[in-house]
């Protein structure tokens, strides 16, 4: 069963200037229970955006998002309704997520007050019921119930907004660039830690990050995005061995990794376009190697690639690859 | 190759605030050399000294703060001893750096255009147009699209990955002869990072440009760096040819950080995080810093600092129990 379904979103900001800026524009994606998503792609690609929609802080302006079956309504001047209470967030920045003046025992302990009100039982996996369960869960030492957040180092201080999320027994945690502010050690326990949370709670995630690395160990599934649009959607060993998606190829062969000393990583030309303009036809195809005279005009549908796996490119219609196929044996 | 840079015992201390305490050591008995088109890759977590190391060598430590060592620039100017009018000859023209942060080492009230030729007309002495032209060759080798309108923007204007770009381009306005770059790619995208680490092997093929490239991420330094030295705690704890760091190192910490970032070829594997975190700089243990967090630690670990020692020709390692000598016991 699917508990965090979005439908064609698309988020759109104003500029200052009047014009509309569609910072996403017609994504689809699901996120299952015990799920780790994944969703990458470059500054500027309406990531956040996307992430913010999914849990109600932005409007949408199109499409739908759906949390266990109900729709998600942006918040506003009222309390949020206690059912959404299991559609959680984790930021990217812990030094500004968490309360500089409350002990951190104060902060956890609110989720869990409002989610005994309302969501109890409801929680797919077993429930931990006191503070000290969930930081022992995160793995932190229950003394650290008693502190501030300035007495905590940064990755301590994730593990925080992460018991803090997990104390309304979530079923959805949507964390946008959780490792970001870390150290790569630190980045190392915080991951293994997203994951055991997944298989030992069932708790899904979606998981926005740049850094690649993280993601490719860590997700089940990843969406590739760019200028508002999935690209390509597939089961994450798949998409790394094979990427279909040119800029999927791209983005995962700029990665520098310690396995190919003296390699330098595949540059990508040219920029991204200004989304309040985008690019004719797809998004993508004035940096595209690949890009045919179809690419200009009309923007390519998700075609199914296998299971599991979506493609938005044109070298991925079967009617364009038999085609090509024949031109290379005449 | 000529050594550009000799480094021999550099140390940094910080006086305490307030205190009549004996001075903390930051860095302790740093010596390396940077070669004309070479980089030299200083790898290291956050606290290790790093940072502190390349602020040592511009000249710019922050106030209580004292160094010891000599650092010979070109065979003649010892770095740390230059001061006025001789240091300023050095700094920003023969020797330049970048930070990691763009949004803070940028002036955010002038123009990019001034930014980038001020010192240029300075220590070169060209004159407005001449300065003009060369900022707008710098602008386009960064790929910075339409250079004559960003000369008369503001660093606000531009998105992160941008203004590190143009923060590298004022770095090798004057073309330098060693460029110390500190994180200069944590901020941006993998993509923007690729045509960075393009942008800087060139400039060392071409012009001979030594790079001192500090980084935590040991996969920026297998795709461009030609030798690695692993900092720990304020000290040199290994060093080697990249290729021989990836695949033989023999410091246990050199190994437990290569295992802490995600591998291509392992997805899914559990990351091996470090346990524990590196010691403050005021209670470093006696003998080996890392030891407490060593799973290979003996007696001997805690009785002196070890020494880096050569254990074959370019590689030195710190370690008196080196169990990794017979290749990989794990």
């Amino acid at each position: 069963m699917t508990v965090l379904e979005l439908t064609d979103v698309e988020v759109t900001y104003q500029r200052g200037d009047g014009t509309p800026v569609r910072a996403v524009a017609g994504v689809s994606l699901t996120v299952n229970p015990g799920e780790i998503v994944g969703l990458v792609g470059e500054t500027g690609c309406g990531k956040s955006s996307l992430a913010r929609a999914a849990c109600g802080l932005t409007p949408v302006s199109g499409g739908t998002v759906s949390f266990e079956g109900r729709p998600v309504r942006a918040l506003g001047a009222r309390e949020r309704p206690v059912e959404d209470l299991g559609l959680q967030l984790v930021m990217q920045n812990p030094y500004s997520s968490l309360n500089p003046r409350r002990r951190v025992e104060q902060q956890v302990a609110d989720g869990m007050r409002r989610a005994a009100q309302g969501r109890a039982g409801q929680h797919p996996g077993p429930a931990p019921h006191t503070v000290h369960e969930l930081l022992a869960l995160v793995g932190l030492p229950s003394e650290t119930a008693r502190r501030y957040p300035y007495q905590l180092s940064g990755g301590q201080r994730q593990r925080v907004a992460l018991a803090r999320a997990l104390a309304a027994q979530p079923s959805v945690i949507v964390l946008d660039e959780p490792l970001s502010a870390l150290d790569v050690s630190v980045q190392a326990q915080v991951a293994n830690l997203l994951r055991h949370l997944a298989d030992e709670l069932r708790v899904g995630m979606l998981l926005i990050s740049h850094d690649l690395a993280i993601v490719h160990h860590i997700a089940d599934r990843t969406a590739v995005m760019y200028l508002g649009r999935l690209v390509e959607t597939a089961p994450t060993r798949e998409l790394w061995s094979s990427p279909v998606h040119p800029y999927s190829r791209a983005l995962i062969g700029a990665i520098p990794t310690t396995a190919s000393v003296g390699r330098l990583p595949e540059a990508l030309t040219g920029e991204v376009p200004d989304p309040a303009s985008p690019p004719s036809g797809c998004r993508f195809h004035p940096r595209c190697a690949h890009r045919m005279d179809q690419c200009q005009l009309t923007e390519p549908p998700a075609f199914g690639h296998g299971s599991g796996w979506q493609v938005a490119c044109w070298l991925a219609d079967p009617a364009v690859s038999s085609a090509l196929a024949s031109s290379e044996e005449a | 190759m000529t050594a550009i840079l000799d480094v021999r015992h550099l140390g940094v201390t910080v006086g305490q605030h307030g205190k009549q305490d004996k001075p903390v050591t930051i860095v302790d008995d740093v010596s390396f050399t940077v070669s004309r088109g070479e980089v030299l890759g200083l790898a290291g977590e956050s606290g290790s000294g790093k940072t502190m190391t390349a602020l040592a060598l511009m000249g710019i430590l922050p106030p209580h703060t004292q160094t010891s060592g000599t650092a010979v620039f070109d065979g003649r100017d010892d770095l740390l001893a230059l001061r006025g009018n001789a240091l300023r000859k050095v700094q920003g023209r023969r020797v330049a750096m970048v930070f990691q942060d763009p949004a803070s080492s940028l002036h955010p009230m002038l123009t990019v255009g001034k930014q980038l030729t001020e010192h240029m007309r300075h220590h070169l002495g060209l004159g407005k147009r001449e300065a003009r032209e060369r900022a707008l060759d710098l602008l386009d080798q960064v790929r910075i699209p339409n250079p004559r309108a960003a000369l008369g923007s503001y660093p606000h204007q531009f998105s992160g990955g941008m203004r590190q770009r143009i923060q590298i381009a004022i770095a090798l306005a004057c073309d330098p002869e060693l460029l110390i770059a500190d994180e200069p790619t944590t901020a941006l995208d993998v993509t923007i990072q690729a045509g960075i680490l393009r942008l800087l092997d060139r400039l060392c093929a071409d012009r001979g440009l030594a790079v001192l490239l500090i980084t935590h991420d040991l996969g920026i330094l297998s795709a461009i760096a030609g030798r690695v030295l692993v900092m720990y705690s304020g000290r040199v704890i290994e060093s080697s040819a990249t290729g021989e760091l990836m695949t033989g190192s023999r410091h246990p910490y050199t190994r437990a950080l290569l295992s802490s970032v995600p591998h291509p070829g392992a997805a899914h594997a559990s990351l091996v995080p470090i346990a524990g975190t590196p010691p403050a700089p005021t209670a470093r243990p006696p003998g080996c810093a890392f030891a407490p967090r060593c799973e290979f630690a003996e007696q001997a670990c805690a009785a002196e600092v070890p020494a880096l020692t050569l254990l074959a020709e370019g590689h030195a390692c710190a370690c008196p129990v080196d169990p990794f000598l017979a290749g990989d016991r794990r």
